[in-house]
Formats: C-alpha cells, structure tokens, sequence
C-alpha cells in the first residue's frame, strides 16, 4: 500500500468526522496540509503575509465546505482547488502583485545559493498567474498533468501547453544557471 | 532539432507522464540524438532548480500556526452559535404558535351545554327540577358554597 493511498485514506477520514462535527478531527487535518497550502500560497503570491491569509481563508472555506466534499477527488486536490481559487480571488481584489525586480543572473552562481533562489523566484513571480499555477503544481507539488488539469479545471492539453510556454520562459530567463 | 519528431515528447517524458510504449521509444530515439538528449538535460536541470527554489520555503511558523488553529476556532465557535439561535427561533415560533393555538381554542370554544345556563341562575332547586344533569346541580353546589347539596 502506497504513502500516498495511506495518506489519502487517513484525509477522507479525518474529513469525514469534520463534517460531522469533530473539530478535533478538522484541526488534526489542518496540521496534515498547512506547510504544504502554505508553501504552495507562497509560490503563487510571492510573500508570505498574503500566503497566510490565503491559506486561513482556504482552511475556513474547506471548514464550511466539508460537507460537499464527496471524495470524488483526492482531499488533496480538493484543498489544493480551493487555496488556487482563493489565491487567484485574492490576487485580483488586492492591487496588482509588485514585481520583483530581476537581477541579471551570471554563470557563475550557482543555483544552491541564495542570489541564484531569489533570481528563480523573480522569475517564476514574472510568469503569467496561470503559467504560474502549472510549474507551482508541477515542480513544487509533483502533480501528474491530470491531477494538474483537475486543480484549475482546464483540459489536460491545456495544462502541457501552459506548462511549456513556462519552461520556456524560465529556461531563457535562467539560461545562465542550466547550461 | 527544431524538426525532431520527439521534440514535443520530452517535456512529457521528463515529467514522467508517457505510457509505457511510448516512452520506450522516446527512450530509443535519445539514444541517437544528441540534441534531444541534451534538451532533455535542460528540462531536468530546470525542473531541479525551480522543484529546489520552491521547495526550500519555510512552511508556516508556529505564531502563524497557532493564529491559525485559533481563528477556525472561532469559525467553529461561531457554527455552533448560529447554530443554537436557529434552535432558539425554531422554539420560539413554535412557543408562540402554540400560545395563539390555545388562545384562540379557548375563545372559539363551543357554546356551554344548557346546563351551565342553568347553573349560574345560582339555583340548585331549578336545576334538582328540570332532571338536569347531575354535574350541574355539582357545578352549581360547588359555586354557591353548598357541598351538603352535592348529589
């Protein structure tokens, strides 16, 4: 039996007793996805004070909503669904997202340092949102190209067209770290 | 390698995402073409550095944690609030639907059977007369405070 069909099935139950009333079983839930949701609102939003209260308003949301969860999907999915609306919401009420300014990257850095990770975050955060979206569930959250599609609810095609017009973006941006 | 067939398959093959046929072919093919062999290396190396970049954020403090926990809480709080005063509006209405009910049922209760008539004419031997009902002359013993003519 696989971690993840483990960690699945733990998450439809401890979902199951938060419909029904078990705030205990909601809280031990939230402990289960909270560095992940917030790693994820981090990567789509670029700081961390705009992360947390995504992620607060993802987990009030999910908390409303348990009972329309049907395990159709993954739980996983489904909250990851919910934190990429939420953020995508977020995003357009707050005023358009400050750019990082890019540094020129040169070849002699290398990717584990400190310059070379805020040149791949300025980079990621100068993607289209919806570029964005699918390198986020891809590199960070080692998402499948359906489970991807099932997120943002767009076609399968779609999610591996966005995806390399990303890469092809972040690979001439950051052409100095990978040659 | 603009012309190379397997161009548009690498990016899939690289995420891990062919089936099985087709990624032995892809397979074959990087076997004898540099280009895509080293396209190929690019893709990974991307992948590498951003999958790295992303996944060294700190995930939430501990504050944040525990701000967290205690404002679903307070959602939680304010469920079972709502909650209650639904309840109590439910009880309430059903209170007072049950108040106008009995109001109401008392006012258009049925005309008094003729014996009450004939009691509160406050006159047992009438009643003892007219064969009436023995809860009348009861009725009418009890109210004018004479038990010793009760039948």
């Amino acid at each position: 039996m696989s971690r993840n069909y483990t960690n699945e099935v733990q998450d439809v139950e401890l979902a199951t007793r938060a419909a029904r009333g078990d705030a205990r079983a909601f809280h031990d839930l939230v402990d289960r996805h909270a560095d992940r949701l917030f790693r994820l609102a981090v990567s789509l939003l670029g700081n961390s004070t705009d992360a947390e209260d995504v992620v607060q308003e993802t987990l009030i949301g999910a908390f409303r909503g348990l009972k329309g969860f049907e395990a159709r999907s993954s739980f996983k999915t489904w909250i990851t669904r919910i934190l990429v609306l939420q953020a995508a919401q977020f995003r357009r009420r707050k005023r358009p997202m400050q750019s990082i300014p890019e540094s020129q990257p040169t070849a002699k850095d290398q990717p584990a340092g400190s310059e070379a990770k805020l040149d791949v975050q300025a980079a990621l955060l100068n993607l289209p949102p919806e570029h964005r979206q699918v390198i986020v569930l891809r590199e960070l959250e080692q998402m499948t190209y359906e489970e991807i599609a099932q997120v943002l609810d767009i076609p399968q095609g779609t999610v591996e067209s966005r995806l390399h017009r990303a890469r092809t973006a972040l690979r001439e941006k950051l052409k100095a770290y990978l040659a | 390698m603009a012309d190379c067939e397997f161009q548009n398959s690498l990016m899939a093959y690289s995420d891990g995402q062919l089936d099985e046929p087709s990624r032995a072919q892809v397979e074959r093919h990087l076997q004898e073409c540099p280009a895509c062999a080293a396209e190929l290396a690019q893709l990974r190396a991307l992948s590498r550095n951003v999958g790295a970049v992303l996944a060294a954020q700190p995930g939430l403090s501990q504050i944040a944690r525990h701000r967290l926990h205690a404002k679903l809480d307070s959602v939680m709080d304010d469920g079972i609030l709502r909650a209650a005063r639904f309840i109590s509006a439910i009880a309430a209405c059903v209170l007072a639907g049950c108040s106008i009910w009995l109001v109401r049922g008392h006012q258009l209760s049925p005309a008094p059977p003729p014996w009450v008539d004939v009691a509160s004419q406050s006159d047992t031997s009438i009643a003892s007369s007219d064969n009436t009902s023995p809860a009348a002359v009861w009725y009418l013993a009890s109210a004018t405070n004479r038990p010793d003519e009760l039948p």
